[in-house]
């Protein structure tokens, strides 16, 4: 019964110890971090988050033309976003079937896991650094920057500027009582570990701690992005860092 | 600043403690790969070491890479000889390539790389005191040396390299402005790198509760440091073992929970709910063939009538689903789909079958003028082409021939929730020919304009064209409201100077949803009102009957109710309309009379009235997707004659196949064109009443049909 109670709590309290330590941002100075403190920062911190998006359904042809489209889109986050063998498989028995549930796993919203990074917060930048990530990614100007990583697709060409060019109407930051903030550019950067989307949103539109709450939404083809942070977490040397 | 080196050459850096390396073509491509790690190990060294900022020492970092490829080569020697005393320094590059000294003592060093396989690679350096410099080792592949040319050195920057040079500039000014902010009024000299314990400290509070620091002695642009807690980023190259770093924390469970997202695209319109309950909508959630540049489309839609009048000739009248009796047909078979490539689009969907026939044969306006007009379009039901434009939601602007929206149902039956739909939409038009914009302001509107030859006509019937449009809201997914109107048209043969008007307003309401429920699943109504009048050149559309009244008013509604998971559903629902001078009620095929015809036995004119209502039961069973089995009862009734009754519509002889060629005549008993439109003159030419024919018309008509339609 001890050797059980010993093997039971051993575990729990070992996780617990970890948990409850504080994370490096906030237990240990920039210069001393080690590349594992830096992926931390950079992999899950108040400032880079792993979200559950959503690939919404993919429509059908008659459905995009009464949306007054033709064809599957294409671009960033409508291509290469389904499972291979998620399209309907057509059965050759006509006379019995499943009704309503006789549908493909793409008909149906699929949920993805994405990472969302403000690339612009001081602790990521030092991080990136620290963690040797050769080329973040970058966009022209001075703002809050946030970028999605994770997105699936095939290699695109073209200009990340051209490729961003339709989704940047579609991101908002959004604060309680505030009017919603929407990003000057957007890029789309390919990588070897895949695509990603960064957003460059104005330094004007002033955020505090007093917002408490800041709203990331983003639409990419067909994945629908939310997250909301918490500002209070995204302190950084007494600082808001976003 | 970013001056130019040859390859392997030193570059001493200014104010701040990382510059950039020279780039050469075959450095570019490995910028990314070689700068920022370069200037992350010498910043991260030089804010940790403890030595750094004594005054006394300097930094040198680098990076080795193969020289052909770019990529870093790890675990090289790199020793460090200084010139001046003779001594060495040793450490080994890491994974990256990038390697780093501190401590060094100032004066001139030569700094070279070995690794098996390699050429061995060195570079002059200067170390000056509290400055850093950095170096590019390239190793050459032994067997490959003599092969290679030296690389041009005056490469320009491309735009990505110059955008990731400024960023690495930005943030070591943002570190120097936090540095000199956390100095306070500290003096700092002008090549001053921010690699101090002051920046240390200034990067995190917790510092505060380390030992405290040694004096500084102004002015010296470094501070005394003290020695740093962790010099984590500097590699062992003393010899001494590095402390141990600490257990990495886990990351905090709020770090890592996913929050809800909402699961709908708000930017394609209508895309944020599953409209596929619609009335008129088809029900496939997905589309089975595809490809990038044309999308297939196939329908087949078979069925079995039976009417019960029994009409010898089996023919239906006075629908444009309904055509044969006692027979099994294909009312439809068509092949088709969209192309698109980019933003322009095209749609082409051809129709063999009934459809083929009995469409064409309602448009008058074939009549004017000449070229086969029918013959031109009897096998397609939609064909055009345009283009999408970004605009707010989307915005098209197609031409072509389209099928109509007026009277909510889909042209195409499989699409619908009823085979037989009422008078409402089964006479309104069925294609529209002209040019349509589609503008889309949100996800839930789209406002359609139209440009169009006519009501339900492949050629302009005078002088006038015919406007209209419709306006179609989805607020929720729950909820459809479609209006259509018509105007300007001067869509009657020969009359023109008559115009129409039309409204047709539909509302659908699916008021109960639970999809996953063996029992009741899904029930949905919709709601159809229609309004219309002819006006000018001797008509009106609210005088008196014997002033030439033209209108047209009627409604229809449907009640659909699902079973076991939308695996059955069964509709009731029915219709009425009361349309004076008859301009759209669908004329009887009796001796093949069509539209441009015209018949003696059923008159169209003004203030002659017909009133018919009608109501269906139709049950479906759709165990796939695109697939539906079916089955209807219908009764109809008018108050005038009109269904055809068990005498049918066909003339005695059938000398040219069901019609003597003479429809817009009186027809004699032997089956020959009477000569004469006019009763008495007909009774006259045939020897007599008893020898005019007259088809057998009743006043109703119930029908049983059973079909299937399938839809890719």
């Amino acid at each position: 019964m001890r050797n059980f109670l010993v093997r039971s709590l051993c575990p729990i309290l070992s996780a617990a110890c970890l948990i409850a330590a504080d994370p490096v941002w906030t237990s240990k100075p920039a210069a001393q971090w080690t590349e594992e403190d830096a992926q931390q920062v950079l992999n899950g911190s108040p400032w880079s988050k792993q979200i559950a998006a959503v690939v919404s359904r993919r429509l059908t042809e008659d459905q995009l033309r009464e949306a007054g489209q033709m064809g599957q889109p294409r671009g960033v986050g409508n291509e290469g976003v389904d499972p291979k063998g998620s399209g309907y498989k057509v059965s050759p028995n006509i006379f019995t079937g499943r009704g309503g549930d006789d549908r493909s796993p793409r008909s149906l919203p699929q949920g993805i896991k994405l990472k969302l990074r403000w690339e612009s917060a001081l602790p990521v930048q030092l991080a990136e650094l620290k963690a040797h990530e050769a080329d973040p990614p970058t966009l022209e100007g001075d703002g809050y920057r946030i970028a999605v990583y994770g997105i699936p697709g095939p290699e695109f060409r073209g200009d990340p500027k051209e490729l961003g060019k339709p989704l940047k109407n579609l991101a908002a930051l959004k604060r309680e009582g505030k009017k919603d903030v929407k990003p000057v550019s957007a890029e789309v950067f390919q990588r070897e570990s895949g695509i990603i989307v960064v957003y460059l949103f104005p330094l004007s539109a002033e955020v505090t701690f007093k917002d408490r709450q800041i709203l990331f939404e983003a639409q990419i083809g067909r994945i629908v992005v939310s997250h909301t942070f918490e500002l209070k977490d995204m302190e950084f040397m007494g600082k808001l860092e976003l | 600043m970013n001056n130019h080196k040859k390859m392997g050459q030193l570059r001493q850096v200014g104010p701040t403690p990382c510059r950039y390396p020279a780039i050469t073509r075959a450095t570019r491509n490995s910028l990314g790969a070689a700068v920022v790690p370069v200037c992350a190990a010498v910043l991260f060294a030089a804010l940790s070491h403890p030595a750094f900022g004594q005054g006394a020492v300097g930094l040198v970092g680098g990076v080795t890479r193969d020289s052909a490829s770019g990529k870093p080569v790890a675990e090289a020697q790199i020793v460090a000889h200084n010139l001046d005393r003779g001594t060495d320094r040793a450490t080994v590059s890491d994974a990256k390539g990038v390697f780093t000294f501190t401590n060094l003592e100032p004066g001139q060093y030569d700094v070279a790389a070995t690794k098996s396989g390699f050429q061995r690679s060195s570079a002059h350096v200067e170390v000056a005191a509290r400055r850093t410099a950095r170096v590019e080792l390239p190793l050459q592949i032994a067997a490959d040396v003599h092969l290679t040319a030296e690389k041009p050195s005056d490469a320009p920057l491309t735009e990505r390299e110059r955008q990731l040079l400024e960023r690495i500039d930005r943030l070591e000014g943002r570190l120097a402005a936090m540095e000199a902010k956390e100095s306070g009024d500290k003096p700092v000299a002008a090549n001053t790198a921010p690699g101090s314990d002051a920046l240390v400290a200034s990067l995190n509070p917790v510092v505060a509760a380390l030992p405290p620091a040694a004096p500084r002695t102004p002015p010296v642009a470094f501070p005394t440091p003290a020695p740093a807690p962790v010099p984590a980023a500097a590699p062992p190259q003393t010899g001494a073992p590095a402390p141990a770093a600490p257990p990495a924390p886990q990351i905090p469970e709020a770090s890592q929970a996913p929050d809800p997202a909402p699961a709908v695209d708000n930017d394609t319109p209508f895309a944020f709910g599953d409209f596929t309950w619609l009335n008129g909508s088809p029900r496939n959630k997905d589309t089975v063939l595809d490809t990038k540049f044309f999308t297939p489309e196939i329908r087949f839609d078979t069925h079995y009538m039976e009417d019960f009048n029994q009409p010898i000739d089996h023919t239906i009248v006075g629908a444009t689903e309904s055509f044969r009796s006692g027979e099994v047909q294909i009312e439809q078979a068509s092949v088709g789909g969209d192309f698109h490539w980019q933003n322009v689009r095209g749609r082409i969907n051809f129709m063999q079958g009934l459809f083929a026939t009995t469409t064409p044969r309602n448009d008058a306006s074939a009549g004017t003028g000449q070229w086969d007009l029918r013959g031109a379009y009897k096998y397609v039901s939609e064909a055009y082409g345009g283009y999408h434009f970004n605009v707010n939601h989307g915005l098209n602007v197609d031409a072509g021939i389209f099928v109509s929206y007026i009277g909510l149902f889909s042209y195409y039956n499989y699409d619908n929730w009823t085979y037989q739909p009422s008078y409402v939409s089964s006479n309104t038009p069925w294609f529209f020919n002209g040019v349509r914009v589609q503008w889309f302001p949100t996800n839930k509107l789209k406002i359609e304009p139209w440009f169009i030859n006519g009501w339900q006509s492949y050629a302009k019937y005078n002088g006038h064209p015919g406007l209209g449009g419709q306006l179609l809201w989805e607020p929720k997914e729950w909820m459809k409201l479609v209006l259509n109107q018509y105007g300007y048209g001067q869509d009657n043969l020969g009359l023109p100077k008559t115009e129409r008007i039309h409204t047709d307003d539909s509302i659908e309401l699916r008021f109960y949803n639970n999809p996953s429920s063996t029992g009741l699943s899904k029930i949905a109504m919709s709601l159809t009102a229609d309004a219309g009048a002819q006006y000018g050149g001797g008509l009106c559309g609210t005088c008196a009957p014997s002033k030439g009244k033209d209108s047209f008013v009627g409604w229809m509604a449907y009640n659909r109710y699902w079973f076991k998971k939308d695996l059955w559903a069964i509709t009731l629902g029915g219709g009425e309309m009361s349309n004076w001078g008859r301009y759209l009620t669908l004329l009887p095929p009796i001796n093949g009379a069509d539209a441009v015809t015209g018949s003696p036995y059923f008159p169209q004119l003004p203030g002659q009235r017909s009133h018919m209502w009608d109501s269906t039961v139709t049950l479906q069973y759709m165990p796939r997707e695109y697939i539906t089995w079916w089955a209807e009862m219908g009764y109809r009734h008018a108050d005038i004659p009109y269904f055809a009754g068990r005498g049918g519509v066909t003339p005695p002889g059938f000398p040219l196949g069901g019609t003597n060629g003479s429809p817009g005549q009186f027809v004699c008993m032997s089956g020959a064109p009477s000569g004469a439109s006019d009763l008495p003159t007909a009774i006259t030419n045939c020897g007599g009443k008893a020898n005019v024919w007259f088809p057998d018309l009743r006043r109703s008509e119930p029908k049983a049909s059973v079909g299937v339609m399938v839809k890719f």
